[in-house]
């Protein structure tokens, strides 16, 4: 590779990779290959401007410091071009100013004619060249550059082309196109004879080449004011500055969602924290509410037991106060009987009497001490002094007596019709013959020597006073000899109300009786229409057997009559 | 600039983003916070409600294995029964269980024999006969002398004011017809006397033994007049085959109306409740009227 083609090279490389290499690596030299490939640019805007090349220079000078000064800040899309164009024409704003104050006292009006002279001895577009950096300010960027390009920088349409990446036709295509905006725009400001040639012309007439020592001096000038030491921050914004608007963009937002992602993935932890905890609670919450009913219920159960608990106990201390009193009680009941100032007392439930006065009671008493059905009536028990087996002994003897007077009575019962008379519908009569006095006396021995027996030579002329002296408990026993048969005249007829009912009028033993009720309470068990009383039918009066032949008679009477009807 | 604006619109945004993911994540960790420091506290109900409801169950074990327990001694229902109404009216199967449990029967003692008061008025003795209280009711129901004395005077009482009350409500109608007597003893509307009576008697011996003694003391009563209501006697004349007679029959009004006789005046005794007015009987009666007796009757 010659020297040539290193340097062709070398000019090919972009404005901003000499800027970077400059900003990053202070590399010296490709500022000042920037510097000579843009101070003709630069000093023919700054000539153009203020008409003075030792003014230009040194404008020349402050634009290319300043590039040295922010080189940090251009990015791969920014037209160098452009902003060396625009910062040329700042500092020489600012350097006529500088100017105009200093000689303020000498300059004339003349003096600024004679720079601007008038156009009748100039050519056409020198009228225009006041205006040109107006009018190259008007263009887009990219127009702008593009004639920047190609005549202050003096390119061939083809570098132009390279410089936009474009195809040398379209390169001139488009500095054609921006000659004519710029054409255009000084049409616009009065200029009615500015064409495209023209303006090319003023372009082409304004362009200058700074002299050789210029580009040393400015070089020197530009690279004392030197790139600042950037780190932190400051090298941080250098390299963002050099980045291209969508790469600034992807690295902001890797720098904002990479806090922002992790900030995001801390909330989605959070977010899982919360839910699981929320879990936890409600499953806890959940087993609470589960353990609070059933301590409810345990409660409401234990509550309960503690009462059915404390009523047991209560039942059970005053069970042991009771049997306690009621033991202690008893050991004072046989007290009063050997008492020597025995007096009635409301308040026991028990009287003594003097075995003595028995005899006497027992005769002056209206009550018997046996009943017609075989039992020790209550108070004989008592005053007999009877214990359970004694009691029970004499009711045996009692009940076998009559059974067996009744079984040997029942079969002599006889049965005859009887004459219906008034609104009777049936009628019978039964009559028991007294049972004969030979087995009368014997049953009344057997029994007199049984009672005898059970109770012994002390109590037992209390209660054969009562044979011997009253003539009830004979009667009452079955035992008078006076005792007659017994017959009963049974009927059945409608009542007032119009249903059926029975009668019977009859003699036992010489008492008179009568009895009546409805014939329904004869029907069959289960019957819906039978009514009750059956089994206590004239029981009392009539002997067992007559009752017993009564009851068989006036149950067919109520089968064949009722159950026929239908109804009572 | 524009891309600094960006950078900063950018990082602005970011930042924004991250303050409310910050903010967001904040809020979510305190909400996580409260809910686990609920949790923590529900944990701790739970657990105290474990232990409650462990101590319960083994409360009720206990409870239950008490009250499985059989009980050692049972309330008897013969001293409940004695302890509502001692002296009440037990049932004939109480008396029978309360006696065989005492073991007293007829051979507890050679002098005495212990029976309940229900026997007593089942015997249904007569304690007042022939005027007065008989030594057998008055041992039976160990009637002191002075109650007896306090009874005695009050039926002695109980025979003046009804005496008394003769003699002053007895009315005379004249005689018509084949009548040749007619006396009315007007009844006491206060029932004064028998009022009297009872309460000296309750007063003497007692509710109870008064009881005992209310049904014989009403007999007497109304043997003496006292409880029947007013009464009319009538002595007419008649003529039967053996020759004229004087026949008599008593009308009495009251709650139970009701006639005695015709009699002959010769075949009872004269009415005790006319006695004060006339204390020799028909003998005064035929004196006050004029009428004769019939000839049996001046010989008897």
């Amino acid at each position: 590779m010659n020297g040539s083609l290193w340097l062709e090279m070398k000019e090919r490389e972009s404005d901003f990779a000499l800027l970077r290499k400059f900003a990053r690596h202070d590399d010296q030299s490709a500022f000042a290959d920037l510097a000579r490939r843009h101070l003709d640019l630069v000093y023919a805007t700054a000539l153009r401007k203020v008409d003075d090349s030792s003014g230009a220079e040194e404008i020349a000078q402050n634009v290319f410091s300043a590039l040295a000064r922010k080189a940090w800040q251009f990015a791969p899309d920014d037209s160098l071009h452009a902003w060396l164009h625009k910062t040329a024409l700042l500092e020489s704003k600012f350097w006529l100013r500088g100017e105009m104050r200093r000689r303020r006292r000498e300059q004339t009006a003349a003096e600024l004619g004679t720079t601007m002279k008038s156009s009748e001895d100039q050519p056409a577009f020198h009228a225009l060249v006041p205006l040109l950096d107006d009018a190259l300010l008007s263009l887009r960027e990219k127009d702008r550059t593009a004639l920047l390009l190609r005549y202050y920088e003096s390119q061939s349409l083809r570098d132009v082309g390279a410089a936009f990446g474009l195809s040398e036709d379209t390169a001139q295509k488009r500095v054609g196109s921006a000659l004519e905006k710029l054409a255009e725009f000084f049409k616009r400001h009065g200029f009615r004879t500015a064409t495209v040639a023209a303006t090319a012309a003023a372009l082409e007439y304004t362009t200058a080449s700074a002299s050789a020592t210029a580009v040393s001096s400015v070089v020197a000038a530009a690279l004392q004011a030197g790139p600042p030491a950037l780190v932190g921050l400051a090298a941080w914004a250098a390299r963002l500055a050099t980045l291209s608007r969508v790469r600034t963009a992807a690295a902001c937002l890797a720098v904002a969602a990479l806090p922002l992602g992790w900030e995001l993935k801390q909330r989605h932890i959070a977010a899982e924290e919360l839910k699981q905890i929320q879990a936890q609670y409600l499953s806890i919450q959940s087993e609470s509410a589960a353990l609070e009913t059933k301590l409810e219920g345990l409660r409401a159960n234990f509550g309960k037991l503690e009462r059915s608990l404390a009523q047991q106990n209560g039942a059970a201390a005053r069970a042991a106060a009771s049997a306690q009193a009621f033991e202690s009680w008893k050991k004072q009941i046989p007290g009063l009987l050997t008492a020597a100032d025995y007096r009635w007392s409301d308040d026991s439930p028990f009287v003594r009497i003097p075995k003595a006065a028995l005899p006497e009671l027992s005769r002056r008493s209206d009550a018997e001490p046996f009943s017609a059905a075989g039992v020790v009536r209550p108070y004989a028990r008592e005053l007999l002094g009877l214990t359970l087996a004694e009691r029970q002994s004499l009711e045996a003897a009692l009940h076998e007596h009559f059974l067996a007077l009744e079984g040997s009575r029942a079969a002599f019962l006889i049965e005859t019709n009887k004459p219906l008379s008034g609104s009777a519908v049936a009628a019978r009569k039964f009559i028991l013959p007294p049972p004969p006095d030979d087995e009368r006396d014997r049953r009344a021995k057997q029994l007199l020597a049984e009672l005898s027996s059970v109770l012994g030579e002390e109590r037992w002329p209390l209660v054969e006073t009562r044979f011997k002296e009253q003539n009830v408990l004979p009667n009452i026993l079955a035992l008078n000899q006076s005792q007659g048969g017994e017959e009963v005249e049974v009927s059945v007829a409608a009542n007032d109300q119009g249903r059926l009912g029975w009668n019977w009028t009859g003699s036992n033993g010489g008492i008179v009786g009568s009895a009546n009720g409805e014939l329904s309470m004869f029907l069959p068990e289960g019957d819906p229409n039978r009514t009750s009383g059956s089994d206590k039918f004239s029981a009392g009066f009539l002997s067992e057997a007559v009752r017993r032949r009564v009851s068989v008679w006036l149950q067919e009477q109520a089968r064949a009559r009722l159950e026929k009807e239908g109804g009572p | 600039m524009n891309k600094i604006l960006l950078a900063l619109t950018i990082m602005s945004a970011g930042a924004g983003g991250y303050l409310a993911a910050v903010r967001a994540t904040s809020l979510l960790q305190h909400a996580a916070n409260t809910t686990r420091e609920a949790w923590c506290v529900q944990t701790q109900l739970v657990a105290t409600a474990q232990m409650e409801l462990a101590g319960l169950v083994g409360q009720i074990d206990e409870v239950k294995h008490a009250l499985g327990r059989p009980q050692t001694v049972a309330e008897s229902p013969l001293w409940a029964a004695l302890q509502q109404d001692a002296a009440s009216r037990l049932t004939p199967e109480l008396r029978e269980r309360l006696l065989e449990e005492i073991g007293l029967n007829w051979k507890s003692s050679d002098e005495f024999i212990l029976v309940t008061k229900e026997s007593v008025r089942e015997l249904q003795m007569r304690p007042i006969q022939e005027g007065e209280l008989t030594e057998n009711a008055a041992t039976v129901l160990a009637v002191t002398p002075r109650e007896r004395g306090e009874i005695e005077a009050a039926m002695h009482r109980a025979e003046a004011e009804l005496d008394q009350w003769a003699l002053s409500h007895t009315e005379r109608i004249e005689p018509k017809d084949d009548v040749v007597a007619q006396y009315t003893l007007q009844n006491d509307p206060a029932m004064s006397v028998s009022n009297n009576f009872t309460a000296s008697l309750l007063k003497a011996v007692g509710p109870q033994r008064a009881e005992l003694i209310r049904h014989s003391a009403w007999q007497w009563m109304r043997r003496i007049g006292v409880l029947e209501g007013s009464r009319t006697m009538i002595v007419r004349r008649s003529i039967a085959e053996n020759g004229k007679r004087l026949t008599f029959h008593m009308l009495f009004d009251g709650p139970e109306d009701h006639v005695v006789g015709p009699q002959d005046i010769s075949e009872r005794p004269f009415p005790r409740a006319f006695l004060p007015v006339f204390p020799n009987g028909w003998a005064d009666v035929a004196k006050r009227e004029g009428f004769e007796l019939p000839e049996e009757f001046q010989k008897k």
